[in-house]
């Protein structure tokens, strides 16, 4: 029968992520945020196994699933959602070492354990005109959540491409939100890839992954924004007695609380269907992806609206959740992208994208 | 671990509900609605089921067994959505104790148990029992209920009033909430288990519903009615000793998953017939020129009606494992039925001209759905419940 228990190894990793959300990312996420994540934090989140959970033993990694990893992503974000997306980065290309030769796989791993700041950026360039010739990319991204990514994954209409910082020209940007983790736009010509795939099958199941874990940080994000607007309503008294005890923003409370108990159900539901290999896992990433957004969005939103004009200052993190949210939510063609992918149609059956195109489903 | 599959006991019994659902219920439900009548107490698709088992004592729960952990919760929540996918309302109408039952479970004494259960091991004929705690004056706030218990000699002589209560009519015997002083609030109540034909009881209106019509909400009426002594569950001890009579009434936490779990019933059955018209409008090659509107709407009720049905599963699984589980019972409750509101509103939009007709069924499940929203705690009474537990503060 359905069963909501974790094993003891889950409950320990996610335990540890805890910690160090609580004890490191959280009380520096102003600094982080000023100066960016220091090299020594990447580090330690290598060497605490964060950032290699997923990878095989064979491949330095702890040979755990998505499941797991997303107990954790949800801690981390909880902490610091930019500095938990800034400090986690191999972990994006763990379905593509999966699928490339073992050698080029072991290069890659071994860069990371040489120089854990390396930055990996995944990209939806589906709506971006990008030209694709001969396997090489031409085309502009105006922004991606890096001041130096060294890797980036893109997905074109048809592909998914990886390709290294080399291969093309980047210019800084100041992003109003994620600022940990630095921004620039970045200008592809001509850019040959280092690897690239075309199987639907493979793109969408780095395309889930990539959904799936970006979601466990939208849990954790809208997670901290409750606890500190509960925190906050519970002490600060208007008309005669605590803002919580007031039915109007009480409701709220209770609206947020759920509604980050569905996204955060959704987010293990596709992980599991990730790590079982069902084939139906794109259509449960998209939707928690979309329930994700959604509760990451509103609820950061309305902790800040708890806390009032205070809520609106830089003395409390709530509007740093705010602005974080929205511009993590962007990520990997937001939730416009994921509505897009399911908007097809196979057998009686909301389908994704690639798999309906691939065996005949038909648009409009 | 985590886990998603439904065992394979439940998955037959799923099977069992599909074939009535088709066969009966939702026939039933649509003929009902029709004639805008309950279905009587004397049709022959209640004998049918009470021959399957269904309403006597002992189906659909598991034999005892400690070795394995318990799935009872899990199970209801599972076949409730099943039952309402057919019809909620026909799902009620069926025989057995209904709301009746928890507290009888968890009040009664062992005799009582024996006493007013014994009717559902009656071989020849189908059976009701009902609860009734609504008032005309007092539906969400239980604390203001005014009918009157006082104790005459051996007996309780209760006076008053209740609505809403379902099957309540044919019934054999109901659970009735009455206070021996309005002004000591839930302290003061008493539930006494009152038969059909205790003179002073009388049913006075069957109530005229939107929707839901298969079973009857039936007006009651207490005029000194005098109700032996042996039916006041559990005895006097019971609300003596008030900790044990508030663990009882928690434990109805395990019918909010239940009744969440209704309304993902129908909200799944208004999904189906959604994606029913797009798949035969599109096979027919006239594609419908909303159709990209239609898939995002169809896309936002399969998310919906998945997540609420995780939360439905996890309060149960909690209550399975005798684990707190207030505050995830109340999100099931104040999650599902607003998103199955919508959704069956969304299926309406879909089907368009054609869902308008009442027996195009999604016009029939928008009626219907809204009482899952009214039932068991409103969904403004979940979300006091869920702050209450979240700030530790309760209204001022
Ligand atoms: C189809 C159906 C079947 C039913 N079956 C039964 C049955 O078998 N037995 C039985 O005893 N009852 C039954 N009921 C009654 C049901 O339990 C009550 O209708 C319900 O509890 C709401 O009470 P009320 O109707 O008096 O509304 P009220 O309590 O008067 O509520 C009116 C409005 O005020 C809101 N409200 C109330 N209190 C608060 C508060 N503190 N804060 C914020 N908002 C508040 C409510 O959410 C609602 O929106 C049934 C009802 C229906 C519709």
């Amino acid at each position: 029968m359905f069963h909501f228990g974790f094993e003891p190894e889950e409950k320990l990793v996610q335990q540890t992520a805890n910690s160090f959300a609580r004890e490191v990312l959280r009380p520096a996420s102003r600094a982080h945020e000023r100066s960016g994540v220091p090299v020594e934090l990447f580090q330690r989140y290598w060497s605490l196994g964060f950032d290699r959970m997923e990878l095989p033993v064979s491949l330095e990694g702890l040979g755990q699933g998505l499941l797991a990893k997303v107990l954790t992503l949800e801690e981390l974000a909880w902490g610091d959602a930019a500095a938990a997306f800034t400090l986690d980065n191999l972990s994006w290309l763990q379905p593509v070492l999966a699928m490339m030769r073992e050698e080029d796989a072991r290069a890659i791993v071994t860069e990371f354990q040489h120089q854990p700041a390396t930055r990996v950026i995944v990209a939806d360039g589906r709506d971006l005109s990008l030209q694709v010739q001969d396997g090489r990319v031409s085309g502009h991204l105006p922004f991606v959540p890096a001041a130096e990514p060294t890797w980036l994954l893109l997905r074109t209409t048809s592909s998914a491409f990886l390709l290294r910082s080399e291969t093309f020209q980047r210019e800084p940007v100041e992003p109003g939100g994620l600022e940990a983790a630095g921004g620039s736009r970045l200008r592809l010509d001509k850019s040959s890839s280092f690897w690239s795939v075309t199987d639907p099958t493979h793109v969408e199941r780095l395309w889930s992954r990539a959904r799936i874990a970006l979601t466990a940080m939208f849990v954790g994000v809208a997670r901290a924004a409750l606890e500190y607007a509960v925190e906050y309503t519970r002490t600060r008294n208007v008309f005669g007695r605590p803002v919580a005890q007031h039915q109007g923003p009480a409701f709220l409370l209770a609206d947020m609380r759920t509604s980050i108990e569905a996204a955060r159900l959704a987010t293990w539901y596709a992980a599991k269907a990730y790590d079982l290999g069902a084939g139906d896992t794109a259509r449960w990433a998209a939707y928690a992806f979309l329930e994700g957004a959604e509760c990451a969005l509103s609820c950061t939103r309305d902790a800040v609206q708890l806390l009032g004009g205070h809520g609106f200052l830089r003395d409390h993190l709530v509007e740093k959740w705010m602005r974080d949210a929205r511009v993590l939510t962007l990520l990997c063609g937001g939730r416009d992208m994921a509505s897009e992918d399911l908007l097809y149609w196979k057998e009686g059956e909301i389908t994704p994208r690639t798999l309906a195109a691939d065996t005949g489903g038909k648009e409009d | 671990m985590l886990q998603f599959e439904i065992d394979p006991e439940t998955s037959q019994l799923l099977e069992v509900i599909r074939w009535l659902g088709r066969e009966y219920m939702r026939p039933l439900g649509l003929e009902a609605d029709r004639i805008h009548q309950p279905i009587p107490a004397d049709h022959s698709f209640y004998k049918r089921v009470w021959d399957l088992g269904i309403g006597r004592r002992g189906w659909a729960e598991e034999q005892p067994n400690t070795a394995t952990p318990r799935t009872t919760t899990r199970r209801g929540v599972v076949l409730a959505e099943e039952m309402s996918y057919w019809d909620r309302g026909v799902a009620v109408s069926l025989p057995g104790p209904g709301l009746g039952g928890p507290p009888i479970t968890l009040l009664g004494t062992a005799e009582q148990k024996q006493r007013f259960f014994a009717i559902f091991n009656d071989p020849d004929r189908p059976h009701w029992g009902a609860f009734a705690m609504t008032e005309p004056g007092a539906g969400s706030d239980v604390a203001a209920i005014r009918t009157r218990a006082r104790r005459d000699g051996d007996d309780w002589m209760l006076n008053g009033e209740k609505m809403f209560c379902s099957n309540g009519a044919r019934a054999d015997w109901v659970v009735v909430w009455a206070t021996v002083d309005p002004a000591l609030g839930r302290d003061g109540h008493r539930a006494f288990v009152v038969e059909r034909g205790t003179p002073g009881f009388q049913v006075t209106r069957i109530e005229d519903k939107m929707g839901l019509v298969a079973y009857e909400s039936a007006s009651l009426v207490f005029e000194n009615c005098r109700v032996p002594a042996a039916n006041l569950l559990g005895g006097e001890e019971v609300y003596r000793e008030r900790a044990g009579f508030k663990g009882a009434m928690q434990s109805f936490n395990a019918t909010r998953p239940i009744v969440a779990a209704m309304a993902i019933g129908i909200a799944r059955a208004a999904y189906d017939q959604a994606k029913e018209f797009v798949r035969t409008a599109y096979m027919q090659h006239r594609p419908i020129p909303r159709y990209r509107r239609i898939l995002d709407k169809l896309a936002w009720m399969e998310r919906k009606i998945s997540c609420g049905r995780w939360l439905c599963w996890r309060a149960a699984y909690l209550a399975d494992m005798r684990q707190p589980n207030i505050t995830e019972a109340s999100m099931a409750k104040a999650y599902c039925p607003q998103i199955a509101q919508e959704a069956t509103s969304l299926a309406m939009e879909i089907l368009s001209d054609t869902g308008v007709a009442k027996d195009a069924l999604v016009e029939k499940w928008f009626r219907d759905v809204k009482a899952m929203d009214i039932v068991e705690g409103t969904g403004q009474i979940q979300r006091r419940i869920i702050a209450r537990q979240l700030t530790g503060l309760g209204e001022g």
